[in-house]
């Protein structure tokens, strides 16, 4: 019998239109094995959409298209493995149109800002810098060798008049905080230009590496550092229009956070 | 065992066999032994019995091995997505900070005066600008799919201190990346102090470069980023990237001035052999 099934199968070729039943009498499919089927080569599986064949590629898993579609081979949308590199495991991003303003009457006393724009220091020393509201929000970080990517972008915007004789201007920073402890700071300076109401893109990369794992918060504070012949009544916008000429829309802050890992929780993916 | 072949109708006609079969092989080691390439037309279904057709899985399921003896199952994934043919995916991505920055721009030393660069240009050929290197952010890895996007984002802070508190005075520079010490990306910008006494001619200003780069070659890959000072309204002016100017009434620090650099490296994605 073997022998008669290997000429069939292998030197006239056999092409049946009947349902084959293989230690079975009563096959339910095309092709019923009641037992083990051992590939030697390729399972190659035909796409219904345009007739290619597939053969799948290194680390392809088979997956089901369900009844009445042959599978397909796939691959994971995960990393290639490969030790001690960085993965992007966690990203995140958020915007807001509340934003918030700052009077003349707010602005902070520093006497050094290089001794107090420092690292981790805590956001309680930071007077008369707000929180931009919907910017604060909660990450997760897995592994303990991390690193967080953090880009933050918002319009800068004062209602001043034109520019005269001495320069008009404005400085304002804005920190990154994680845990109320800052990670990143960047200052800027917004000046009076030959029309009214002048603002600015304010773009800031921060990173944090190896944060403990775990959750975290983030959140983003700006601050009206110092004005430069500002008259009374100013206000400095951030993330927020203080004038006509623009509108909430285009002034809007965004926020995303990244977190880049070397991998060192492996889940069971199957259930 | 019995060696027969049954030809018997079942609405269609069906073959049916007690031994084990070979195909393209005269001594099967299964049931069924196929030497040779196998092709599925229609759904692969596990563990169907004489009165029970098998389980085709449902759209997404995986077919996990039970181990010996057991038909493999369809499972489904937890949380866990596929990737499409012909996406790009994103492999690896290289970030690194400085604070160090560059100092050597500072007062006295005058732009290169080169205002144009080309892909390609050297950053040892003086004639395409005087490039200084960031020297915390060289990055060292290895591509190995040619069909890629590198995308870079770089971002430092810059500060100037003008020669005279109540003069405005600017400096035009840029800042570039070089694989493998030829240029891939640039952009320049310009930093302006303003008139007002009151700021001691300090000024800080944020660069960010961002660049996509395709299909870069396969190999291993050196990418730094350098800068250069293109011109300067007054030479005395006082000029730092990544790095404060030497006194700048402490209004900054470093760590506000420091330097971010990321590299991206998305590849292309496809599986079809014909």
């Amino acid at each position: 019998m073997k022998n008669i099934l290997f000429i069939l199968f292998s030197t006239i070729g056999l092409s049946l239109s009947a349902q084959v039943g293989i230690a079975t009498p009563t096959p339910k499919a095309m092709l019923d094995v009641n037992g083990n089927i051992n590939f030697r080569g390729k399972l190659i599986v035909r796409n219904a959409a345009d007739g290619k064949l597939l053969e799948g590629g290194d680390d392809q898993l088979l997956v089901s298209q369900g009844a009445g579609l042959a599978p397909t081979w796939k691959s994971l949308r995960i990393p290639d493995y490969e030790a001690n590199k960085f993965y992007l495991i966690y990203n995140n991003s958020f915007s807001d149109r509340v934003g918030t303003t700052f009077t003349s009457s707010e602005e902070p006393t520093i006497a050094s800002r290089s001794a107090s724009f420092t690292k981790n220091s805590n956001i309680s020393n930071f007077s008369q810098f707000k929180k931009i509201p919907g910017l604060s929000q909660t990450f997760n970080v897995y592994s303990t060798e991390s690193k967080t990517y953090f880009q933050f972008e918002t319009v800068i915007q004062a209602n001043f008049a034109n520019v005269g004789t001495t320069d008009t201007s404005i400085d304002y920073a804005c920190g990154i905080f994680v845990d109320d402890k800052l990670v990143n700071l960047r200052q800027g300076n917004l000046k009076a230009v030959n029309s009214t109401n002048p603002f600015l893109t304010h773009n800031q990369i921060g990173l944090a590496q190896n944060l403990t794992k775990g959750a975290h918060s983030v959140s983003v504070a700006c601050s009206r550092l110092k004005s430069y012949n500002v008259p009374a009544g100013i206000t400095l916008g951030v993330g927020t229009n203080v004038s006509d000429n623009i509108d909430s829309f285009i002034s809007q802050s965004s926020f995303k956070v990244d977190v880049y890992e070397v991998p060192q929780v492996f889940n069971a993916i199957t259930n | 065992m019995k060696k027969t072949l049954y030809l018997c109708v079942v609405g269609l006609v069906s073959v049916y066999t007690h031994a084990q079969v070979g195909v393209g092989i005269s001594a099967p080691q299964a049931t069924l032994d196929v030497n040779g390439k196998t092709t599925l037309r229609k759904e692969l279904r596990m563990a169907g019995t004489s009165t029970q057709v098998g389980n085709a899985g449902v759209n997404g399921q995986v077919l996990v091995s039970q181990g010996d003896g057991i038909s493999p199952q369809w499972k489904s994934l937890n949380n866990v997505s596929f990737m499409e043919e012909g996406q790009y995916k994103l492999t690896n991505s290289y970030l690194s900070s400085d604070q160090a920055g560059i100092n050597s721009f500072s007062n006295g030393i005058l732009g290169d005066s080169v205002y144009k660069n080309s892909v390609g240009d050297d950053i040892g050929d003086s004639s395409k600008g005087k490039w200084v290197k960031i020297a915390g952010l060289e990055n060292n890895f290895t591509i190995k799919n040619g069909l890629n996007r590198l995308t870079y984002q770089f971002q430092t802070g810059v500060e100037m201190k003008s020669s005279a508190s109540d003069a405005s005075q600017n400096v035009s520079f840029t800042c570039g990346i070089f694989r493998n010490s030829k240029l891939v990306a640039v952009r320049p910008d310009k930093i302006s102090s303003t008139n007002n006494s009151d700021k001691n001619g300090i000024q800080d200003y944020i660069f960010t470069l961002n660049y996509t780069e395709p299909d870069v070659p396969v190999g291993v890959h050196k990418v730094e980023v350098a800068c250069r000072k293109i011109n300067v309204s007054n030479s005395n002016a006082q000029f730092a990237i990544g790095r404060t100017v030497a006194s700048n009434s402490n209004l900054s620090n470093a760590f506000t001035l420091e330097s971010a650099f990321k590299i991206d490296l998305i590849e292309f994605i496809t599986y079809k052999v014909n």
